[in-house]
């Protein structure tokens, strides 16, 4: 057989098997709105575990980790540092987010925080928040898959047809299945890249080398020593400053757990328990990019110069001549981690844009049934929309992403006074949400404006605590009932 | 003033720090504290003393082992706060 039909082979056999497992838990969950977002919150430890490890791995960890570690060296520790300290908040804020949620409902964080703060615009301002963040992320997923299957079929699969195949799986089983086809095929396209990054990130180096540690040797002697010294290097090659890294991995781990697709799967786990024990469990699938940055650093003395650092796992691929099987099994694993996080960002685009957006600006709430026809609509609308930007439209959208982590990051403080801060009131959570992401989106668009050169999301947290604070001693205290629900989620008599 | 209590509820046992006329939760007070420790030596200043090419461990530079040493450290707290909070609460 020819090596490209081998490729294909295995790339349709992981569609289909994705499709299978994607659509397959459909005819376990209820056909309302909570089987739908929060799967009738009957998700155990080992879907949790894949859900909540794969919809963070995207095509950025399978592309744009081994592009750091082979243009900036150390730099690209940053992922791993801020994943370890960013779980810590969801192991406290998790079960009792899913104890509310079973007791009044919720199965959107913007619903959460509008229970507490008693307010419909904190819930259209977070679903316009969560929306315009994740059209761009889902469209960077889309790109990533086409770009793969680009260039690993030698151009045979143009970028069109590549993101409109992989696509078409991913919407056809959120659109049946909801988030328990979501859960599902996670596990299964985390269980294969997890295993192919490690057979993958050990093989290079040792094949390439004759080890992990004649590697970094002879990397050392060929004069790259600045690479290997953290913080690593700034994206122009010179050295990054300890600011610019220690405010980076801070706003990303303020910003790691509030995250909205990922926040909002406390509401699916079967017991607070379980969602801890997955929560846990979490940095066994972060050791998983250690392997993925090691085949960056096979690249930097063998390929020096490669231009487009983010193209350097396929690149890599292709010039070593390596067998089908191989790369076809490569290719399908930048699928499963784009897909796996495309498939999250997805249901959750769709879920929290109608249940927090469009049913609060309706004069009558829909009916259950209504709503689910709503969301699923809108899973259909959003993945044309992301499809036009990564196909169609011919625009940068790596800059919007990357600002959309100081945003997210903004809801963090709001998520703490909820939970911890009776005297939290909607105006001080309202003046603060909007304080933080001005000054962020300010930063973001004119750096030459901060006085410090530390992270933009850093001076919108600033921004944000101090309004979140002033703002609420100033005003009258929120209605009793609501906080004291709140303050009184932290065991499990609340739910009596 | 620091003292550690032990109370009894539902049967299980339950330690306490209390300082003044707050308590807290002893696992939970540790737990925040190897955090801290571990968020100080991943960031400035802490990781500047240990963020070195060399020497190798393992193969790997100082800089690599060092952020793979504080994964597993975070993980083995975490799954330790994790069985404490199993052993000494209600259900959850």
């Amino acid at each position: 057989m020819e090596s490209s039909t081998i490729i294909l082979v295995i790339v349709g056999l992981y569609l289909v098997i994705s499709l299978l497992t994607g659509i397959l838990p459909s005819l376990r969950i209820s056909n309302s709105v909570d089987g739908f977002v929060a799967g009738d919150r009957s998700m155990n430890v080992l879907i949790l575990y894949f859900v909540l490890g794969a919809s963070i791995f995207s095509s950025f960890a399978f592309l744009g980790g081994p592009g750091w570690a082979y243009s900036r060296g150390m730099a690209a520790l940053y992922i791993i540092a801020y994943g370890v300290i960013g779980i810590v908040p969801l192991y406290f804020f998790g079960p009792r987010a899913w104890r509310l949620g079973k007791r009044y409902g919720y199965i959107t964080q913007a619903e959460l925080i509008a229970g507490r703060f008693d307010s419909k615009f904190i819930s259209i301002l977070l679903a316009v928040l969560s929306v315009a963040v994740f059209i761009p992320y889902l469209t960077l997923q889309m790109r990533g898959a086409a770009f793969v299957l680009h260039v690993i079929s030698d151009g045979m699969i143009p970028e069109w047809a590549g993101a409109a195949i992989t696509y078409a799986v991913v919407l056809v089983y959120v659109y049946f299945s909801g988030v328990m086809g979501v859960g599902w095929s996670n596990a299964f396209q985390g269980m294969f890249m997890m295993i192919l990054a490690w057979v993958l990130g050990l093989y290079l180096p040792n094949a390439l080398y004759g080890g992990i540690g004649n590697m970094f040797s002879e990397i050392m002697a060929a004069g790259h020593e600045p690479m290997l010294t953290a913080p690593g290097l700034a994206a122009d090659g010179s050295r990054w400053s300890w600011w610019e890294y220690s405010s980076a991995v801070l706003v990303s781990a303020v910003g790691f757990s509030v995250w909205p697709h990922f926040f909002m799967r406390s509401f699916a786990a079967k017991t607070p328990r379980s969602l801890r024990l997955s929560i846990v469990l979490y940095p066994t699938f972060l050791l998983f990019l250690v392997p993925i940055l090691l085949i960056g650093f096979s690249a930097i003395i063998l390929f020096p110069g490669v231009e487009q650092a983010d193209s350097i796992l396929p690149y890599l691929l292709m010039q070593l001549d390596l067998p089908a099987v191989v790369i076809g099994l490569f290719c399908a694993g930048t699928l499963a981690a784009s897909m796996s996080s495309g498939d999250a960002i997805l249901h959750s685009a769709a879920s929290v844009g109608v249940r927090d957006g469009i049913s609060k600006l309706m004069r009558t709430p829909p009916s259950d049934q209504n709503e689910r026809l709503m969301i699923r609509i809108l899973v259909l609308f959003i993945g044309i929309i992301a499809y036009y930007f990564a196909v169609v439209a011919d625009i940068s959208i790596v800059a919007l992403l990357l600002g959309s982590y100081g945003g997210v990051a903004q809801i963090f403080p709001i998520i703490c006074v909820m939970f911890y801060w009776k005297r939290a009131t909607k105006w001080g959570a309202i003046a603060g949400l909007l304080g933080g992401i001005i000054v962020n989106t300010i930063f973001l668009m004119w750096p030459e404006l901060k006085p410090l050169p530390v992270h933009e999301g850093i001076y919108g947290l600033v921004i944000n605590i101090l309004l979140l604070t002033s703002i609420s001693l100033l005003t009258k205290p929120d209605p009793n009932e609501c906080i004291k629900k709140f303050m009184d989620s932290g065991s499990e008599s609340a739910r009596k | 003033m620091h003292i550690t209590k032990t109370t009894r509820k539902h049967g299980k046992k339950r330690h306490y720090l209390v300082i003044g006329h707050a308590t807290f939760r002893l696992n939970r007070i540790l737990f925040s504290v190897v955090m801290l420790i571990t968020s100080f030596f991943l960031l400035w200043p802490g990781y500047t003393f240990f963020s070195s090419a060399t020497p190798f461990i393992a193969g790997l530079p100082l800089s690599f082992a060092w952020v793979i040493l504080w994964v597993i450290i975070g993980f083995a707290a975490m799954l330790a706060l994790y069985i404490s909070d199993n052993k000494d609460s209600e259900t959850d």
